[in-house]
């Protein structure tokens, strides 16, 4: 046989911190939608960024990088922020926050949940921006430009299965009844002390009891809250421009990414499932108008890559095929791939990762990877945290 | 102590709660006449787990008088350690009284206290009823 020896194995130890370019092997991972593209389009490492969780803080840290820098152009300055956390308004409620739509009936007067608002995603659209004094311009001079960059990311539509809105209502009002519970056994001993000090006491020993049937119900809720949606389409969008000169700006970087993701549940039941038929289309559109091209000149591009993923996902394995596409300067490239793949989750930060088939790129046209990625974070879902 | 002007009249007080969270919340209210070893009165709870109390008659003005509500809210956030701290920040109640002597009266200082993991949030609000 032609290939009677595979390549051998890789193990690469990743920390995905790496900027987004036109060069280089592109990955389907790297055309998902970032949460802070700006950061992506102007190649800032996340640790030097900042998250506005107040609108003080937001004008703080702008005010205080333009003092820092003495001019009228902020000093190195990036932040990521959801307008939806600034704000306090008097009616909020785990419902609303949760995605899902309640009516009340005329009957009864009871506020019930009727189904999912689709559009909920976008209440947490989150806005990233860059001050930055770097040089961007890949030439002779090593002058630093002023370059101010502004990005969003938002979810369009999530969409669940019509049972996941009835397992959550069920559940929430599971939790409701054990909270009224709990209070009714807990509310005459505080409100009959007459010690405000012996109170706040009892109140803080109050808060402090993790009492199993609702903790447990919590939980249940949370892993419901994880449930991927059937489909679901994020966006996000990037601008960099450059002050070149005192005077003069212009346009820098562009960048656009979009992800369409379909999960079909594997089981049903009334707790949250782990088990999908996955399928994920991803789209990236990179300008450059300082690209340095493989002669050395520095002129504009752009590239175009798309790719798409379908597997099967389980709670701690998932294993599929991969594609990918990509269009330098509107003609099709080298950089295409068509791969298996199989990953192992050993722990939430830490993945196994193996893959194997077609790159357009290599010599042999055949790629064979096996390596661990060691992330920040776990790949869940969750909820939206700035 | 909050105080809220009811009379000594027939008519209905009405209450209501508006709880504001991003977690999962639940209210209960109970009238208590501190010191005299009386038993409470249940006289509202939530319906769902917005947490929210909707306007509703508590009792007749000459009956409640002399009376101290007590309303208490359980908040449990949701999300991981980040989520929960963010949110224990956004917690906020109103409490709102009507058809007493003093009419149209809200409050909105509770006492707030937050389990050490931003687990849970409680919610405590002692409303004395004067005739």
């Amino acid at each position: 046989m032609k290939y009677s020896i595979l390549p051998l194995l890789l193990i690469l130890f990743c920390i995905n911190l790496s900027a987004q370019s036109l060069d280089g092997t592109v990955k389907l991972k790297e055309l998902a939608v970032p949460n802070a593209p700006v950061f992506i389009l102007t190649d800032i490492a996340p640790t030097l960024t900042q998250t506005s969780n107040t609108p003080k803080e937001f004008v703080l840290g702008v005010a205080q990088s333009f003092q820092s820098s003495g001019n009228s152009f902020p000093q190195n300055y990036s932040t990521e922020f959801t307008p939806y956390w600034w704000v306090k308004p008097k009616s909020r409620d785990v419902y609303s926050f949760l995605g899902l739509k309640t009516m009340t009936d005329a009957r009864t007067n009871k506020s019930m949940v009727v189904g999912e608002n689709i559009f909920s995603g976008l209440k947490f659209t989150s806005f990233s921006i860059a001050f930055l004094n770097k040089d961007m311009i890949p030439d002779s001079a090593a002058t630093s430009q002023k370059i101010f960059a502004l990005g969003l990311k938002t979810t369009v539509i999530k969409v669940h299965l019509r049972s996941y809105s009835e397992k959550m209502d069920k559940m929430l009002n599971k939790w409701h009844d054990a909270a009224q519970e709990e209070l009714d056994a807990g509310i005459a001993a505080i409100a009959g002390e007459t010690d405000p000090i012996k109170k706040k006491q009892l109140l803080k020993e109050y808060a402090n009891l993790r009492p199993k049937q609702t903790d447990d119900i919590v939980q249940e809720i949370n892993d419901l809250i994880n449930e991927k949606p059937i489909f679901s389409w994020d966006v996000a969008a990037a601008y960099a421009t450059y002050g070149i000169g005192d005077s003069s700006w212009q346009t820098g970087r562009k960048g656009a990414w979009t992800t369409l993701s379909s999960y079909i549940p594997l089981s049903k039941g009334e707790t949250a499932t782990k088990s999908y038929l996955a399928v994920n289309i991803a789209g990236r559109y990179l300008y450059d108008s300082y690209y340095k091209n493989k002669l050395g000149i520095v002129e504009k591009a752009n590239s175009v890559d798309f790719g798409g993923r379908a597997g099967l996902e389980f709670d701690r394995i998932s294993f599929g095929c991969e594609s990918l596409y990509r269009y330098y300067n509107g003609k099709s490239g080298s950089a295409n791939r068509t791969v298996g793949y199989i990953n192992y989750r050993i722990s939430d930060n830490l993945y196994v990762n193996g893959a194997f088939g077609k790159s357009f790129e290599s010599t042999n046209k055949l790629v064979a990877l096996f390596g661990i990625n060691w992330g920040f974070g776990s790949e869940s879902i969750g909820l939206p945290t700035n | 102590m909050s105080s809220y002007k009811v009379g000594d009249g027939m008519q209905q007080i009405k209450m209501a709660v508006d709880i504001s969270t991003f977690g999962l919340a639940a209210s209960r209210a109970i009238a208590l006449k501190p010191g005299t070893g009386d038993p409470l009165k249940a006289i509202a709870h939530s319906e769902n787990a917005s947490g929210d109390i909707p306007q509703q008659g508590i009792g007749a003005a000459i009956v409640l008088a002399e009376y101290t509500i007590t309303i208490m809210t359980k908040i449990d956030l949701l999300g991981d350690d980040d989520a929960r701290r963010k949110a224990s920040t956004q917690v906020s109640a109103r409490y709102i009284f009507d058809d007493g002597e003093e009419g149209h009266k809200e409050f909105s200082d509770p006492i707030i206290e937050i389990s050490d993991d931003c687990r849970t949030v409680i919610l405590y609000k002692d409303i004395e009823l004067k005739s």
